[in-house]
């Protein structure tokens, strides 16, 4: 067994580097940000009765997986809502609750729209749920094979996911905009910047 | 493992008919995010090569960037509904001692009450509040604050729903104050059993820097009437238990008082007061004007360059500089709905930040061209601009110089925020793409866990550079005192002649980097840069920024100083411009322009405040000056008044004749002439400087017939002195400003002027309407 001590440190890291994280992510599904909270809080709580050696590696993935069966839970739960498996995969956005607390209620958010970044989670944010659950976890920094383990597709279904997730992405003016800009830097394209 | 939390997914299979097409596709896609190992990735590499497949390439390549940004939105700052989640560590915590040996497993189960924790030591103090404000902070710097009555905080989801804070201070209305800092959660609810009902409310912060309880304030005695802003903040200061906010806002009132400035509500740090009596105490909000004014940004003031008369002061001397941080740094502030403080709004750093379409120089002539023009003020009618543009060589990545690039990076604690060490890394990974095998990348870390974290690598090495990179954390204990002789000797060691050696500083603002000295910091600096080390400084996050100094560390070591705000602004700096920040094409960059008497009856030179030199230190060569990269344009304008015109006369002197106009100095053609622009340079190796000079007749011409480089540099210039409420901004105002940009936009490659007309419209909501 390992000493509590180790165990608390792993949880606490645990929770410091993916919390907020985390609570994006369910936040997205869930569009509230206190249900959000209580699926991320469910999902940490649990770990703690996890063995670190028993999830080596994995504790990650296993947090979105635990967090996101939760946030179907609430969503059933709530009777407003099949649950995100129960809806048709591709059909429409994935925010389909009320409109959840997101960045365009902030007027401060409104301005710095402009900005790249928000550009590109504002179209996140109009892709398919599934794509944009894809990039999102894509985002977080998983892998396609721990996207396949949260989300429950295979790892193929992963991949077809986040190409059209992409692609989407990649057709819109605004970023064909910045990519046409920034590819001219690619050594393997090559002309610098002309 | 709990088996409900991981049944089986239902839709776990792959139900859906997948296109061969799109399926290869996405096999593209994996690749260009790195998700494909083995015998699949060599597979697809290898059809990429067919010479075919240029155009999946640039898919690859524009999926690889795509990507890169999709990466950092998860650093860059959204803000993150936090309601609660003080109760989400709280639970974990009472799962952990509930899952401690000793403690039976069923513990576990169920919800662990939301209830008060944390800094129990509060307790008491915290009892005592009747009214708690919350100071939060959104991403773009506006401070909100909420106040809420004891009555409406029986809840504490109700009083704060966002609580990304960074220092927030507990104001109340009437009969107790505490500020606390560091970065912390709020939330909790009100025990039933407090001493007052509701309105108890636990600010607690997990980061050592939470002050001692014995330090915080007794709660203050009654005071009925809501004090005004500035008695808050001052009270707010110096009796709250927080010296970092405490002293901040000192500093703060101190700076107001030396210049003088009356305190007005919108320049108070507090502005904002509550509503009529009845609401008084119930819920309102404050607006920090100014958060950046509280904290510790600092900026070095300057007079701008008046107009001078070219019969007594024939000669503008300055030193290029192709900084750009002060563009950077006033976005920041526009987009966060503030203005910028003036002494942050460099003219010469707001119009070098976009690039101009001057012509570039032969390839094998000098490693720059230079491009004259003049037209029309559209400010002052009768007054004409001179526009000077130069443009280096532009150097391909393919061809550039081997690289050794040393990246000294801040770790400390505030490199914590989203926008400062997380962007850091994300910068550093877009510039590792950009390596080429002879490239060696260091990096050294310092105020934090300090020391030498990946040693000289070879840039082909890119998994083993990005795997250093994404272990870099913030925090740790405080030893680093190497810092930037490590930084140095790393460089040194692995020193590329003829090759571009640079070490490059990544921090928010703490230059202790383990020389305190200033004199010996620079004197450090300057001796390396003269050996061939020249220094790159890099501004990350707010509230902490040393913008003065770190401009003059810069500019000692012959670097570039630039504030990155944005995984764009990473891009632009260290992707795009690569070759320009560190490839110095040449350098001690000398401008001189001599104005004819007969022609010009005054001039002024817009920006380069700092820049300035004497006329005698033109030609010489032990002076130092800036430095130019390849690929870097510098823009310079000068406005000026045609001696048909006048200047109208001088004043009439007691103590001194004037000498007698002697307009007509010399004669023949050179008399028609405008002026002469003079141009120093040093190759990079070189100590002997070469002269260039460049005669200009000024051929009239209309402000609408001029290129879209001189209007739109000419609208930049107006929008800086309309931010700096200059004296010689004449008839300028922001619809002319963006009328002007608007039609010059050009091509606008990476849509950086379309951005500047965004800051333009932001601009309207914070300047006076005397402006507008």
């Amino acid at each position: 067994m390992d000493p509590p001590g180790d165990r608390q440190r792993w949880v606490l890291g645990l929770v410091a580097t993916h919390e907020r994280a985390l609570l994006r992510y369910a936040t997205r599904l869930l569009g509230d940000a206190d249900r959000a909270c209580d699926a991320v809080q469910h999902a940490f709580v649990e770990l703690c009765a996890q063995s670190p050696a028993a999830l080596d590696g994995k504790a990650v993935p296993w947090l979105y997986r635990v967090c996101r069966n939760r946030a179907i839970d609430l969503l059933r739960q709530a009777g407003r809502e099949r649950g995100l498996d129960e809806v048709h995969p591709e059909a429409g956005p994935m925010r389909t609750t009320a409109e959840p607390v997101t960045r365009e209620a902030d007027p401060a958010a409104r301005v710095e729209s402009a900005d790249l970044v928000g550009h590109l989670r504002a179209l996140i944010a109009k892709l398919p749920r599934l794509q944009a659950e894809t990039l999102d976890l894509w985002s977080a920094g998983l892998s396609y094979r721990e996207i396949a383990t949260v989300t429950g597709k295979t790892e193929g279904h992963v991949r077809v996911l986040a190409h059209r997730g992409l692609s989407t992405l990649r057709a819109h003016p605004l970023i064909r905009d910045l990519l046409a800009s920034s590819i001219t830097v690619s050594p393997a394209t090559v002309e610098v910047h002309r | 493992m709990n088996a409900d939390d991981t049944r089986p997914d239902p839709r776990a299979v792959d139900h859906e008919a997948i296109d061969p097409r799109e399926r290869e596709a996405s096999l593209l896609t994996a690749l260009a995010l790195g998700e494909l190992s083995g015998d699949e990735r060599e597979a697809v590499a290898t059809r990429l090569q067919a010479a075919d497949a240029a155009d999946t390439r640039r898919q690859v390549e524009e999926v690889r960037a795509l990507a890169t940004v999709l990466r950092g939105i998860a650093a860059d700052g959204q803000p993150t509904p936090v309601t609660g989640t003080a109760s989400i560590r709280e639970a974990v915590e009472a799962a952990l001692a509930a899952a401690a040996p000793g403690a039976p497993p069923e513990a576990r189960g169920g919800w662990p009450a939301r209830r008060l924790t944390g800094l129990l030591a509060c307790g008491a103090l915290v009892a005592s509040l009747a009214l708690v404000m919350v100071v939060d902070r959104s991403r773009e710097g506006r401070e909100v604050a909420r106040v809420s009555a004891p009555a409406r905080s029986d809840r504490l989801a109700e009083v704060t729903e966002v609580a990304e804070v960074e220092d927030f201070a507990v104001v109340t209305g009437g009969e107790a104050q505490v500020t606390a800092g560091g970065s912390g959660y709020v939330a909790a609810p009100a025990p039933a059993s407090g001493p007052h009902p509701g309105g108890v409310t636990l600010l607690y912060d997990p980061r050592p820097t939470s002050p001692d309880p014995q330090d915080m304030p007794a709660a203050m005695s009654d005071e009925a009437a809501p004090p005004l802003p500035v008695e808050v903040a001052r009270r707010a200061g110096t009796v709250a238990g927080l010296p970092g906010l405490r002293g901040a806002i000192e500093r703060e009132f101190v700076r107001e008082a030396e210049a003088g400035k009356q305190l007005d509500l919108n320049r108070a740090p507090f502005a904002g007061r509550p509503g009529p009596a009845a609401d008084a105490l119930s819920s309102f909000e404050l607006r920090l004007h100014s958060r950046e004014s509280l904290v510790r940004e600092r900026y070095a003031q300057f007079v701008e360059n008046p107009f001078e008369d070219p019969a007594t002061a024939p000669l503008s001397t300055f030193s290029i500089d192709v900084d750009t941080a002060s563009y950077t740094i006033l976005r920041r502030f526009l987009t966060g709905g503030q203005r910028p403080p003036p002494d942050a709004v460099r003219l010469e750093e707001m119009l070098n930040y976009f690039r101009y379409a001057d012509p570039a120089p032969a390839a094998d002539g000098d490693p720059f061209a230079v491009r004259l023009e003049t037209a029309d003020c559209p400010w002052r009618p009768g007054h004409r601009l001179l526009r000077v543009g130069i443009k280096g060589r532009e150097i391909e990545a393919a061809t550039r110089p081997a690289g050794n690039l040393v990246f000294l990076v801040d770790v400390s604690g505030s490199m914590a925020d989203p926008d400062k060490l997380p962007l850091v890394k994300q910068a550093l990974t877009l510039l590792v793409d950009q390596l080429r095998e002879e490239d060696r990348v260091s990096i050294v870390t310092y105020a934090g866990d300090a020391g030498l974290k990946l040693p000289a690598t070879g840039g082909h090495r890119a998994a083993e550079i990005r795997a250093v990179i994404d272990q870099l954390g913030a925090g740790g204990s405080t030893h680093g005192s190497a810092g930037i002789e490590l930084a140095y000797d790393e460089a040194r060691k692995h020193f590329i002649a003829g090759g571009v050696n640079r070490v490059i500083l990544c921090t928010d603002g703490d230059l202790n980097v383990g020389i305190t000295d200033d004199g010996q910091l620079v004197k450090l600096i300057r001796q390396r840069a003269a050996e061939g080390t020249f220094l790159t400084v890099l501004g990350f996050g707010r509230g902490n920024l040393q913008d003065e100094k770190m401009e003059k560390l810069a500019d000692n070591g012959n670097g570039l100083y630039a504030y990155v705000d944005s995984v764009r602004e990473a891009r632009k700096v260290l992707v795009e411009q690569l070759t320009g920040s560190t490839v110095t094409i040449a350098k001690d960059v000398k401008i001189q322009v001599e104005f004819n008497p007969a022609q010009v009856a005054s001039y002024r030179l817009l920006g380069y405040e700092n820049r300035v030199l004497a006329a005698r230190d033109f030609a010489d060569d032990t002076r130092d000056a800036g430095e130019i990269g390849a690929g870097h344009g510098v823009t310079a304008l000068y406005e000026w008044v045609p001696a048909a015109a006048g200047g109208g006369p001088l004043p009439e002197l007691k103590y001194q004749s004037r000498p007698a106009p002697s307009r007509p100095a010399v004669a023949g053609p050179a008399s028609r002439e405008l002026l002469t622009l003079k141009l120093r340079f040093k190759e990079p190796a070189g100590s002997e400087s070469v002269l260039r000079e460049i005669p200009l007749v000024d051929a009239g011409g209309s402000f609408e017939s001029a290129s879209d480089d001189l209007r739109f540099a000419a609208a930049v210039a107006a929008f800086g002195m309309l931010l700096r409420s200059s004296d010689h901004a004449g008839t300028a105002t922001l619809p002319l400003v963006a009328r002007i940009a608007g039609d010059a936009l050009g091509t606008d490659p990476g849509g950086l002027r379309a951005e500047f007309l965004d800051l333009v419209r932001a601009a309207a909501a914070v300047l006076p309407p005397a402006h507008q």
